[in-house]
Order: structure tokens, then sequence, then C-alpha cells
């Protein structure tokens, strides 16, 4: 159901809109803290918060509520609030245009998050590459001290709160949370066993709550509009999938960009209405709902889901296209809502040229700690390879599913998954392309990923 | 000489220190530090790393050869870094490359003769809804047109500062909280906001003024007039 709304996008496009005052002018900006520190307990905020509804916006769709009350006070150590802000899944863009257009309410979200949880220090982990990003945060951040909303005594109230931006080095994988907390150790990025979860031991082995971006910006106006009502605002409230959230459109549409709707909306209306159709007015190909990781639909696709248990039962039979996006039922249509970015493809694109730049991507991004992931990923890039170059044979074809099956699940981090989804999710619709590769009836040298060449 | 930080460089490193509980989270500010000083990491700045943090060498090193942004060789003056995932792939990153490769005369991974520019090709850069893209330094182009990317390639090789392009028109039918993709969602680069990068983000001066992303309207916006809290110029992102 397409339900825009502007309530962290409204700053966006306004002459210095990223400043304090337009924020506290167009977003009522700090009550909600000020509110939550003056005269409420950390633990009913985290009640509260769990009425949101607001399921983790980095891509495994974690409800954030839940994830604060793991934290439980330790006698001797303190605990941290780190901020995943380590935007690097391809298709990816929304969270870059919190930081550089509204980074207050992210500080807002810090104030708030740290303490629900009973910390006193909050690390914004933003990757290098994004300097206006970081300096815009590091506006907002001295803006808010200046004014007494952060520091030693925010809103006057006794309980200090402190927040910093760190940076990576452009390493994907430090978006895996505990990768990043390595990385914010000053380590190499190789991500952690679990247990023990960061709840437990997370950043300098203190509690620690990693949330992404999108998700803490999402906390002040939850709190302003009340969290029970900022979660009914979903189309699917009854699926626990709550409030509005950014939807990015990119690829093969004529406006693409990241629009603040409902949670609830279909692919059809964020390619459609939002995104403006598809480039040239091709037909739609095929969608890559949240980020390269997530399995890649078809436009012909169907939704199955005959038992009247599933949360898709009410969609059976409809296309894909027509199905709201929330976490479950994207999860239970066999792909994933991950970043809630989608990436379209036009008719006429080649889907082994689109399998090969992305296979090239987690060949690149593997970390090389676990060996299926790092040798799994350089394999189903040398095969990729080889069906360009017209030199794959039938038997390496059906490789691919034994290297991806073989990748899944037996890697410390879901970087494992993440390679091994999308090379599924490609074989699995893709299987007549990608034979026809193998019997020279495609040639590499003919393949397109555009729409027209670049003018 | 054994290497050292500028003593500015320095007094930013000890105010990043106290921002964490160990020296050791100051390994990868620290390291960005350095590079921006000397261009690239080498033995004596590992050295000086890890003898600044008390950290062993080898996990100072370890460090630097895990992170891409790590020079690890010497690199031009500029650096050129054309996205080349799918995103940007679909709407043209591989005619960008093309374009980069034929004019600057080198392949991905080298520096022009004269060591002004390195080219390079990235990994999704978070700008998927304004591909194709390049970075140049620290700024981002984004909705790249084959002209524009003649008319940054030219800025960096010559010297000349760019000519900032018309805005695109804001098309917005889905009322105020329309589109903010595309030409919207800019500006993109620190120099063209009005926020003042935080000392230590540039890297040494550089010879050309810094060209404008070229489908970025020109800043309109003032610096700030509340002068900023005293310690914010020794803020670092990095």
């Amino acid at each position: 159901m397409l339900k825009q709304t502007n309530y962290l996008t409204k700053v966006y496009g306004l002459p210095e809109g990223w400043k304090l005052a337009a924020y506290e002018r167009e977003c009522r900006g700090y009550e909600a803290a000020r509110k939550v520190l003056t005269t409420m307990q950390p633990a009913d905020v985290v009640n509260e918060a769990k009425k949101a509804n607001i399921r983790g916006r980095g891509g495994a769709g974690f409800p954030m509520g839940v994830k604060w009350s793991f934290m439980r006070p330790h006698p001797t150590k303190p605990a941290y609030l780190v901020i995943n802000a380590d935007e690097g899944e391809p298709g990816t863009h929304k969270d870059r245009t919190i930081m550089e257009l509204n980074p207050h309410a992210v500080v807002e979200g810090c104030i708030i998050g740290c303490y629900a949880i009973g910390a006193h220090a909050a690390y914004i982990y933003v990757r290098d590459e994004l300097h206006l990003s970081k300096a815009r945060l590091w506006e907002a951040i001295n803006e808010a001290k200046a004014k007494g909303y952060l520091g030693k005594t925010p809103f006057g109230k006794g309980y200090p709160v402190e927040v910093y931006v760190h940076t990576g080095a452009g390493a994907y994988i430090c978006g895996e949370e505990t990768s990043l907390l390595n990385s914010l150790e000053g380590k190499r990025g190789e991500p952690r066993l679990k247990p023990p979860f960061p709840a437990q031991a997370g950043a300098f082995g203190c509690p620690t709550t990693v949330n992404n971006l999108e998700t803490i910006a999402a906390v002040p106006t939850a709190f302003i509009l009340g969290c029970e009502e900022f979660s009914k605002l979903s189309a699917i409230h009854n699926l626990n999938d709550g409030g509005v959230r950014l939807f990015g459109v990119n690829g093969h549409v004529k406006r693409p960009g990241v629009y603040e709707c409902a949670v609830g909306l279909t692919l059809r209306e964020l390619i459609f209405d939002l995104g403006g159709g598809v480039t040239d007015d091709k037909a739609l190909f095929a969608v890559i709902p949240g980020g390269s990781s997530t399995p890649v639909l078809r436009a012909e696709d169907v939704v199955n889901a005959p038992d009247e248990k599933s949360p898709l039962h009410p969609w059976h039979g409809k296309s894909v296209l027509d199905v709201p996006m929330g976490v479950d039922t994207f999860r239970n249509m066999g792909t994933m809502l991950g970043t809630c970015c989608a990436t379209v493809m036009a008719e006429g694109t080649d889907p082994i040229a689109a399998f090969h730049n992305l296979m090239q991507f987690y060949r690149h991004e593997s970390c090389g700690q676990c060996t299926p992931c790092r040798e799994g990923s350089g394999w189903l890039f040398r095969i990729a390879e080889k069906l360009m170059e017209g030199t794959c044979s039938m038997d390496e074809l059906n490789s691919l599913h034994d290297i991806a099956n073989n990748i899944m699940g037996n890697t410390i981090c879901a970087f494992g998954e993440g390679t091994a989804m999308p090379a599924l999710g490609f074989l699995k619709k893709f299987r007549k392309e990608f034979e026809a590769y193998v019997r020279g009836e495609r040639k590499g040298t003919d393949a397109r990923l555009t729409v027209a060449p670049l003018s | 000489m054994p290497f050292a930080l500028s003593p500015e460089r320095d007094r930013e490193l000890s105010e990043i220190l106290t921002r964490y509980p160990t020296k050791m989270a100051a390994c990868i500010p620290a390291l960005h530090l350095c590079q921006d000083q000397h261009g690239w990491i080498d033995d004596e700045v590992v050295d000086f790393v890890s003898r600044r943090l008390d950290l062993p060498p080898s996990h100072v090193k370890g460090v630097v050869t895990f992170y891409t942004l790590f020079n690890q060789h010497p690199v031009g003056k500029h650096q050129v870094w054309v996205c080349r995932t799918l995103p940007c792939a679909l709407r043209g990153a591989g005619d960008v490359l093309a374009r980069c490769e034929k004019k600057l005369g080198i392949k991905p991974g080298e520096t022009t003769p004269d060591g002004k520019v390195t080219l390079r090709t990235a990994e999704c850069l978070a700008s998927c809804g304004t591909a194709p893209m390049m970075q140049v330094d620290k700024d981002y182009y984004e909705n790249l047109t084959v002209e524009q990317v003649d008319a940054i390639l030219d800025a960096l090789t010559t010297g000349k500062p760019l000519k900032p392009k018309p805005p695109a028109p804001k098309s917005s039918p889905l009322g105020s909280a329309g589109p903010f993709g595309g030409a919207d969602v800019k500006p993109s680069s620190p120099a063209a906001g009005s926020v003042k990068p935080p000392s230590g983000t540039g890297s040494l001066p550089p010879p050309v003024p810094p060209p404008r992303p070229a489908s970025v309207k020109p800043p309109a916006e003032k610096p700030s007039s509340t002068p900023p809290p005293k310690d914010e110029e020794k803020k670092s992102e990095s």
C-alpha cells in the first residue's frame, strides 16, 4: 500500500536542512530524547520501543526492541551502543542520505538508545569513503553538545552520553556486526564466533548493542508519535513489522532514489509509482529486492503459499510484485527484504553478466577467514568467468550448486550465505540462460547490462 | 629519517585516543592520519604507529593488509575510483571505466606516467540511486555522463577547475516527500556543503582548487555564522 511519509525526510532538500535549527523546527527535534531522559526509566524505554515493531533495517530484520532487551547491566563493565553505518551492500543507498541530510535524527536516536540500554558512549561506524556523511555527523554531534543535549548532563540529567564517529578503511565485511566490532577495536575486520553475542561481550569485551543507522534514526520518530502509533502506520503491522522506513530503488528505473514510505509498500509501487517505471518503458525483467545478497525475483514470478498458516497466504497466486515488502513476507517468498533497496533490471539485461558482476564483488570482499567462503567465492567467480568466456562445461555449471551449498551454513558469519544465496537464486531463476551460455547459444561478448550506452 | 606525524596531526591523534578505552582502537584512525600525510603506508609508518600505540608491528601490518583503502604502494596525486558493482554497471559504469582508461591511457590499478592520477575500480560506494558514479580523492561525482567524466579527468590532469553544471530539474510529482534520489540528494562533496571537514580529512593541499562535483549546483550556503565549538577543529572522523 503506497503511503508516502516524511518524518525523517522532511528536512531533505531544505537549505541547511542538516542543521540543528531545521531539525528542531521541522522534525520536533530532540523532543523525544528530552521526554525519554527526563520522564522515563530505561526499562520503560525498552518496553515502549518494543511496541514500535521496528525491524532492524540493516538486512537481518531482527526486532530492535527485543535486541535492546538483551542488554543486562554488568557489575564492572560499561555498555556500548554501536551504530552500523558501513553501508556497502550493492544496491543500498539509504543510510547515506540520512547521514548527509538528517544527521540529527541519528544523534537523537543514539541518545535514546544509550539511555535505554545503559550505555554512556555510542560509536557510529561509518565507512571511510563517505567523507561528507562523517563531516555532517560530527557537525551534528557538536551542535547537540553545544546545546546541552549531549555530554555530561544531557537535558540537565546526570546521565552522561557521548557520541563518536569511527571509520573503517574500505571493507564490506565490516558491515557484519562482530567484524565491525573487531574493526572498532583496531583489529582486522574478521567476524567473531557467536556466542558470545555482542550483548554479552561486544565492543572491548563489554555488553554492546549494534543497531543499523536507519534503525536508530527511526527511534525519535517512534517516540514522538508514540511507539504503538508509529507501528500502526505500517500496512503489515499485524506481522510485527511496523512503522515507516526508507525504500530505495535503483538500476533501470526512470527516477532512482530513496523514498520514505510506510512499511508494506509493494515492489510494483516502488518501481512504477515511485521509481517512475522501467527505463525507456521497457518490460520489467527481474528485481533484486534488497541488496545484492537477497535472491533475485523474476517479474513473472507468482506467490506459492497454499498453506493457510503462511503469512504469505493472502497473496497466494498473485504476482510477487504485489506482496507488501516486509521482513517475514519476503523471507517466506524465498528471498529476503534485506536493506529494502531494490535493484531493477529491464528486459534485455543479461542475467549471466549480472551474476558475473556480483560474484566478482563477493570474491573481492570475502575476508578470507573461513575456507568455504574464501575458496568458494573464488570458485564461483572463476566459473562465472568461464561462462562469460564461453568455456564453461555443463559439469562446471552444475558444480555451482555444490559450491554454493557447501558455503551455506559452513562459515563464521552470514557473508557465506550472502554469497551463496544470490548465486543459488540466479541459478534457480535463470537456469535456461545459464545453459544457453554453456551450449554457446549466448556469448559473453554480446552480454549487456545497460539499457543504452552512456551518453 | 624515521616517519613521524606532523605536530598538528599528532595532536589530533592524541584527541582521538581519548575517545576509546584502549589504544588499539585508534589504530585505523592513526593509519588514516599517516596516509593523509605520507600518501601510503610503508614499513616506517607501520613502525611509527606500532610505537605510538604500543602495538606489535605485526598487528599494525595485519590491519594495513586487511583494508582496501590503505595503500601499500605509492599512488598518484589523485585517486579515481570508478564503482563497478551491479547497480552502477546497470547504468553505465562500464562505459565510465572505459572512458577513464582511454582518456588516461592506463588500466585500473595503474598510475599515469606523470604520477598525477591512479585509476581504480571500487566495489559499491553506496551511491546506487545516483549511478553511475566515481570518487575522486574524497569527493563523490554522481549521475555521470561521458561529458562530465571528460571534464573531471581534464580538471585533474590539467589543473583547471571544473565548471559547475546547472542542477538537474527537480521532479516531485508525489508531493512534498517526493523523490530525493538523483540530483536531489546532493551536495555530495564535503567541499560543496557548508561543513568544514574536520582537520585531517584533507590530505596534502591540492595543487588545484578542489573541483566541484559536476552535477552539483554551486553551493549557496555560506559558512556557518556561529563559531564552531572550540574542539571541533580537533575532531576527526578518522
